[in-house]
């Protein structure tokens, strides 16, 4: 059946950037992560994704995700105004602006993505949202062998608790480590 | 020589105890889900000189049984020390080295486990090491693991990531000082309610 997986890569001290807004230490060699197993499950069983502004914001050129992004599939935006100018699409690729919050967000990616999971991309406030709302039914975390000190954390404002029940753990090249957890409702 | 090795249970939201803790609530309010892990299993582990055993599964054993045979000495913060009550007169680690504003005098007396340390981490971890002779010093409160990162004294981080959310408490990385720092990870070992990592801390 259909999950709504939240997933992040973190620095072990939690951090999704440094003090200068920067990811390049998180992300050494996308190519290596798309073709290890993890990477590649998650790229086969992604059917929609949903996206917080900041991580739209990851690409200087919105354009860029058409036929570039890890996920060709339905993309929907939370945002409060959506951009002048609609991003390229492709067939496989699409773009929804959405202006009514996470769980209208999250409702239509899991229509558009019918058997497939649903990815949400974004820290602190996306992430807060979801979790809060219990929308979440899994939770990935990549963490990589770093401390950045300072910076934006992943659960930044995110202050409830929450039981997680360990799924998977696995190590991929560059001591990145993936874990797999499902939320406990 | 020993390393100088960190060891705590911590969420995964990186606290290693809830909100509101003290010596009536030592985890603070939620954190004794942070040791689920140590009663999830049927292997004996005993610790604080057998004042508390712990039944885990054969990974945690087989990780805690290595920890303690290469521990030389602990380390640990006057607040842990005061929540933990001094362990009754049994820490986890011996010989233990507190580091302390003030001595507590009641601890002071011949055949003490506790050496109070009144000027610094620095001196704690040289007297701990000096204690540990080839073996390991092991430091394993929140506050010092940040002094030392910051003074550039810790050699690896041994942290048990408990499969929880704790939302707020007390943060293992708070007050960091650092330039961001190269780890490489030694270990990942699953086990019944936790998961047990380690890192060789590779620049300063």
């Amino acid at each position: 059946m259909s999950k709504v997986i939240l997933g992040t890569t973190m620095s072990l001290d939690g951090f999704i950037n440094d003090h200068h807004g920067s990811v390049d230490v998180l992300y050494p060699d996308l190519t290596a992560w798309r073709e290890s197993e993890p990477g590649r499950e998650s790229i086969q069983s992604t059917g929609a994704v949903v996206m917080g502004r900041n991580s739209f914001a990851m690409s200087e050129d919105p354009d860029w995700f058409a036929g570039n992004y890890e996920y060709q599939v339905p993309i929907f935006v939370l945002t409060h105004r959506p951009p002048k100018k609609h991003p390229k699409e492709t067939e496989y690729l699409t773009f929804t602006f959405v202006t009514d919050g996470i769980e209208s967000a999250i409702a239509q990616a899991k229509s558009a993505a019918g058997n497939k999971d649903v990815n949400v991309i974004g820290a602190a406030n996306t992430a807060r949202q979801c979790l809060s709302a219990g929308l979440a039914d899994e939770l990935h975390i990549d963490i990589m062998p770093v401390l950045l000190g300072d910076g934006l954390r992943f659960f930044q404002g995110f202050d409830g608790q929450v039981q997680l029940e360990r799924l998977k753990v696995t190590e991929l090249p560059g001591g990145r480590t993936h874990l797999q957890f499902r939320i406990v409702k | 020589m020993g390393k100088v090795v960190f060891n705590m249970t911590m969420s995964l939201d990186g606290f290693v105890a809830g909100p509101n803790d003290g010596p009536d609530n030592g985890l603070g309010d939620g954190g004794d889900r942070l040791f689920t892990w140590y009663f999830s299993g049927d292997r004996e582990v005993p610790i604080s000189d057998g004042n508390m055993v712990l039944k885990v599964a054969p990974q945690s054993a087989a990780i805690l049984n290595e920890a303690f045979e290469n521990s030389g000495a602990g380390v640990w913060g006057r607040r842990t020390f005061d929540i933990a009550r001094g362990w009754n007169g049994h820490p986890p680690i011996t010989p233990c080295l507190v580091v302390t504003h003030a001595v507590p005098q009641t601890w002071v007396y011949e055949g003490s486990p506790f050496t109070f340390v009144t000027d610094g981490v620095e001196s704690a971890i040289r007297q701990a090491k000096k204690a540990a002779g080839s073996k390991d010093v092991v430091v394993s409160t929140a506050s010092l693991l940040q002094q030392c990162l910051n003074a550039g004294l810790m050699d690896e981080l041994h942290i048990d990531v408990a499969p929880l959310l704790l939302g707020k408490g007390v943060r293992l990385f708070d007050h960091l000082n650092i330039k961001p720092t190269e780890l490489e990870i030694i270990r990942a070992v699953q086990a019944p309610h936790v998961i047990h990592l380690g890192f060789r801390v590779i620049s300063n």
